[in-house]
């Protein structure tokens, strides 16, 4: 794959512009372009060809529904910012540290010794109900984040009724050869989850199970995952 | 924009006024149901208010880049979905909707563009257009266009770079 010369990325450039190059393919490509000047200049000179097209379609309106469900969700969020900025100090953590640590099972409490030093520093976004009041509504908790394991992006837990879709953006890569490692918490057990690594632009979107789940963890592993955490949460989510 | 990164649900709110028809138009035409189209443009517009730092004035305009969002989430959509195999294979006759009657000049004048860049493509010699419609609006990798018209990669590859560049030349000012 690296030695894929300058040629072939240049063929791949109209696929790409036209978002038809398959997930891999289109992130090496990236990395080529954030190197290579003319590759660059090429796909800014399609890019507004697309865009065009994008904007050539027949005119539909959305149903006030949409941004009724939009709205809600995002007046929630701005609200819980907004209380974030005011009172740091005063939010309240629906689980704390301690609480989550203490019920899991030995081995996983060993293996997760070093996240108990690690939460002791997150600068991230604290875990707050923002929206809904269950049944079919959307409520939307967003991560703790420990900055120094990740120092960049943001990460959202969609929950609605027995599901939850976990999205991310902004994040940055894994080292070489590590990958993020989701992990489900339910009680004093925790079961493994996928491994993934973000899109080029570090964006992430994935279903998780919600239902039986407490907590919903991210820690960072070797290719392929691992049985039980290596290491402390870049990120959790309390369900 | 400046005010969505901090955070102002008004200024989200007065460009999902501004863009979320258009961005429910292309998700419409990519997702073929008005449900799915619904989740596209939520999880975009949501993606957009979480995310607002990434938009870059100076790498184009706003709507431009919503509909990069949009377009983006569409084609994940497409891709989750165990139907795409069967979905939109005939990219002809696209229902045309009508418009209401009452127009103002800036959507005049985004009809009046939109019609040219219909135009342009409509020139397109139709085994280009045909590659460029599965790709764009169909969702479809390169490769599953090479499978589906029984070609070699390289050709759809070459197809769609000179059908983009004709669009480009053609369009001129209008895609400027």
């Amino acid at each position: 794959m690296n030695a894929r010369s300058h040629e072939e990325y240049q063929d791949n450039i109209g696929a790409y512009v036209l978002g038809a190059l398959p997930e891999l393919e289109a992130e090496l490509l990236e990395r080529h372009l954030s190197g290579c000047e003319s590759c660059r200049a090429e796909v800014e000179e399609l890019r507004p060809v697309t865009a065009a097209m994008a904007r050539s379609v027949p005119q539909v309106e959305p149903p006030p529904s949409l941004k009724a469900g939009l709205m809600e969700i995002v007046n929630a969020e701005a609200a819980a910012r907004a209380e974030q900025e005011a009172g740091p100090r005063r939010r309240s953590q629906r689980r704390s540290v301690g609480g989550w640590l203490s019920g899991l099972q030995p081995r996983m409490a060993a293996a997760m010794a070093l996240a108990v030093l690690a939460l002791g520093v997150l600068v991230g976004v604290s875990v707050d109900q923002l929206a809904g009041g269950g049944g079919t509504h959307t409520r939307t908790v967003a991560a703790k984040i420990d900055r120094k394991l990740m120092p960049t992006g943001n990460a959202f837990l969609a929950v609605k009724g027995k599901t939850g879709q976990l999205e991310l953006t902004g994040a940055p890569q894994p080292p070489s050869g590590r990958v993020y490692q989701l992990w489900y918490q339910h009680g004093k057990t925790i079961e493994r989850g996928g491994t993934f690594r973000p899109r080029g632009d570090g964006s992430y979107r994935t279903d998780v199970p919600v239902s039986a789940t407490d907590a919903v963890l991210v820690t960072v592993e070797r290719a392929g995952g691992a049985p039980a955490p290596t290491g402390p949460p870049v990120m959790q989510f309390s369900v | 924009m400046a005010l969505v990164q901090r955070g102002d649900a008004r200024a989200f709110e007065a460009i999902y006024d501004r863009h979320g028809s258009a961005a429910f138009s292309l998700a419409y035409r990519i997702a073929g149901n008005r449900a799915a189209a619904e989740d596209i443009v939520q999880e975009a517009f949501l993606s957009v208010w979480r995310s607002s730092a990434r938009y870059r004035p100076q790498r184009g305009n706003l709507r431009s880049w919503l509909l990069s969002v949009v377009h983006n989430r569409a084609i994940d959509s497409l891709r989750r979905s165990v139907v795409h195999s069967r979905h939109q294979v005939d990219v002809e006759g696209v229902e045309e909707r009508k418009a209401g009657p009452d127009l103002t000049d800036v959507e005049a004048f985004r009809r009046q563009e939109a019609q040219t860049v219909r135009s342009a493509m409509e020139r397109l010699p139709s085994d280009q257009l045909r590659v460029v419609e599965l790709a764009y609006f169909g969702g479809f990798t390169h490769s599953q266009i090479a499978d589906m018209l029984e070609m070699p990669l390289g050709t759809v590859k070459g197809r769609m770079r000179l059908a983009l560049d004709k669009m480009r030349d053609g369009l001129g000012e209008a895609v400027a």
